[in-house]
């Protein structure tokens, strides 16, 4: 049958039956809205959680719990347990892993005050837990991706104190040397977390402003004075207490969730300052980061043949949960389209009965089973186009209420979203191509059948 | 050149249940071009089912029937179909027009399947001026008389110009002096052209002014 005859008839049946033909769409309608919605709520919620909060193509191995020497077995000379570079290598080698960035703790004490240029006060921590990465594994999320790197890769002027060198420099010069160099600020990356956990709770108990991500540009004007050799909790039996200037250059869910991280050259060379050349490569845990999450599970098996263990399952644990429930809504979504697909059914099986001895004259008048099959499927399928987008159009609606709700109503929490939905194309488009296909499910029967119609007997009147 | 119509020993059969009922029995019948044959019969003597068999419409038959040479039975759907659209004109007793079109709406319905027709609406109009409703083409179907509207079922029957036309019973709904005048335009379009006719009726007019005309009794066929 030719296109202009099929849209002709389309036409025709639309003009005829157009209020029967709205209630079965409605249906599907309803359905594909179900769909949609709970499909980008899901895809909405796992974009706010996964890569905001957690990340699901990496994890961090660390030392097995039980290899922990304890506070007695350190008190007795043990070591903390540690990964060596053979492990890293390992690693490396495992199918589907990218790349392995190993994490070194500071082997020293620390402490560190400063921003009162962007904050209004000088804010600081008597005691300032870090660590190093690897510059690499931050610079795509980071502006300009190579603010985050060791400031002694191009050394100032050699010095013996700060004001000797440019104003916003300092003198790095280590224990046991009797000359340093002149150094810009080492660049610092904090994890989101310490944002929240400070907007959030320190900020309101001590009356301060939150500063929000944003304001962490304006930290990065800042410059922190970290204190190195010493803290609240005493000084390091080798290398001298000494400053060195740092500033915050952005936020990193790589980044130590209660600290601060700088460049893993750096904190080697302060390691090696403070406590030996074996602290050096004594890493405290890795990142590996795999082609995909399925992957994962191979990392997590080979990690702990190595003696290693995850640090934290929360992201593949929230993945699991997300996909879990959108998968339950999206059941409930597919009983609500099988229930249309039947209404369709019994709209269109009337709707066939009726036309009994017309479908009889389109046969006689030329038409083959085949055209009256297109012709019933092709109705069924704009029933499908029309619900499946009415349906995309309300859940869209939909969607814009309840974030709407949730921005004025739902009180703020850490990492609440501007939305809880996701509407790429592809959602939009498998649930259109469900809609169609449950329409064409439920007419599909009936088309048949319909096609089947003896012509003869049908225009005989029986 | 074959027959137009070539049926051989055909018969039909019916059965609801452990009733069998024969309708078509062993009938054998041949139509040249250009003829106009009627085949005359009381109702329920098969004339309906012969003529449905006859343009494909039923194909549970026994026997051979072969139209421009072609056996039906043989035919798969599309193309029979297809066939048939472009071959048989239908003209039902009960008209079996679409209310909700109007007149030319009606008449094009064949154009929606099968070949396309060149300048089907020209055609359409053309064919209602033809059966003398020129002007009403946009007319409800409803609206017109018994007699217009077989007019208007005779028009769709020629849209296509098939060259056989198979009429069931075209005046059985109509009073006298419509029927005369369907009759009139049935002879007035078999002189103009070489369209063959096949009139199933119990009319004995249309079976006086056709070229030949045939009995079925019983679903067997007696020449007259």
């Amino acid at each position: 049958m030719r296109g202009a005859s099929l849209l002709r008839l389309l036409g025709r049946d639309v003009r005829r039956d157009g209020s029967a033909l709205a209630v079965a769409g409605f249906g599907i309608a309803a359905g594909t809205a179900a769909l949609a919605f709970f499909l980008a709520l899901g895809l909405g919620v796992r974009k706010a959680l996964i890569g905001r909060v957690f990340v699901v193509d990496q994890i961090e191995l660390q030392p097995k719990k039980g290899a922990d020497p304890g506070m007695v077995g350190l008190l007795l000379g043990a070591q903390t347990p540690a990964i060596p570079p053979a492990t890293v290598d390992a690693l490396a080698k495992v199918k589907g892993v990218l790349h392995v960035y190993p994490k070194l703790r500071f082997a020293f004490p620390a402490s560190a005050k400063g921003g009162k240029e962007a904050l209004g006060r000088d804010v600081g921590t008597s005691e300032l837990p870090g660590d190093g990465i690897d510059p690499a594994l931050v610079a795509p999320e980071l502006t300009p991706p190579g603010v985050f790197h060791d400031p002694l890769e191009h050394p100032g002027p050699a010095c013996v104190e700060d004001k000797t060198c440019a104003a916003h420099q300092y003198c790095e010069k280590p224990s046991d040397a009797a000359l340093g160099a002149c150094s810009d600020p080492v660049p610092v990356l904090v994890s989101p977390y310490l944002v929240e956990l400070f907007d959030k709770a320190i900020a309101p108990a001590h009356g301060l402003a939150p500063i929000g991500r944003s304001a962490i540009e304006q930290a990065s004007k800042a410059t922190f004075v970290m204190k190195v050799g010493e803290s609240v909790f005493g000084r390091s039996k080798t290398g001298a207490t000494r400053t060195m200037k740092v500033k915050i250059v952005g936020l990193s869910l790589r980044a130590l969730d209660l600290g601060a991280t700088l460049p893993l050259p750096v904190v080697r060379r302060l390691n090696r300052e403070y406590a030996g050349e074996a602290s050096v490569t004594a890493f405290s845990s890795v990142l590996v980061q795999v082609s995909d999450g399925g992957r994962l599970a191979e990392v997590v098996r080979v990690g702990e043949g190595l003696g290693l263990e995850p640090k934290d399952t929360r992201a593949r644990d929230v993945a699991v949960l997300i996909t879990a429930i959108t998968a339950l809504l999206s059941l409930v979504a597919a009983v609500m389209l099988t229930l249309a697909g039947a209404n369709i059914a019994g709209t269109f099986r009337t709707l066939s009965l009726s036309r009994r001895r017309e479908i009889a004259l389109y046969r006689a008048l030329g038409a083959s089973q085949t055209d009256v099959q297109t012709w019933l499927l092709a109705l069924a399928a704009s029933i499908g186009i029309t619900g499946g987008l009415s349906g995309l159009l309300a859940a869209r609606l939909l969607a814009a209420i309840a974030d709407w709700l949730a921005r004025t109503r739902l009180p703020d929490f850490p990492f609440k979203p501007e939305t809880f939905f996701a509407f790429p194309a592809s959602i939009a488009l498998s649930a259109l191509g469900v809609a169609v296909l449950f329409a064409l499910l439920g007419a599909v029967g009936p088309a048949r059948r319909s096609a089947k119609v003896d012509p003869a007997r049908a225009l005989a009147g029986g | 050149m074959d027959p137009v119509v070539e049926c051989r020993a055909v018969s039909r059969v019916f059965t609801d249940g452990a009733e069998r009922r024969v309708v078509l029995d062993d009938v054998s019948l041949t139509v040249q071009a250009g003829e106009m044959l009627t085949i005359v019969g009381a109702s329920g003597s098969g004339k309906s089912t012969l003529l449905a068999a006859l343009g494909g419409l039923d194909r549970d038959y026994t026997g051979e029937v072969r139209l421009f040479g072609r056996d039906l039975a043989k035919e798969p759907d599309p193309a029979l179909s297809r066939f048939r659209g472009r071959s048989v004109g239908f003209v039902f007793q009960s008209f079996h027009l679409l209310p909700h079109l109007t007149a030319i709406e009606n008449v094009l319905v064949p154009a929606l399947f099968g070949d396309a027709i060149d300048d089907a609406e020209r055609h359409a109009a053309e064919a209602l001026a033809r059966v003398g409703l020129g002007g009403r083409e946009h007319d409800r179907t409803e609206a017109l008389s018994g007699g217009q509207r077989q007019r208007v079922a005779i028009a769709r029957a020629l849209l296509a110009k098939p060259p056989l036309l198979l009429c069931d019973e075209p005046t059985g709904n109509l009073d006298s002096e419509t029927a005369a005048s369907i009759l009139a335009l049935f002879l007035e379009l078999h002189r103009a052209g070489d369209t063959t006719f096949v009139i199933a009726t119990h009319d004995e007019h249309i079976a006086e002014a056709a070229s030949r005309a045939v009995v079925l009794r019983e679903g067997r066929l007696q020449e007259t």
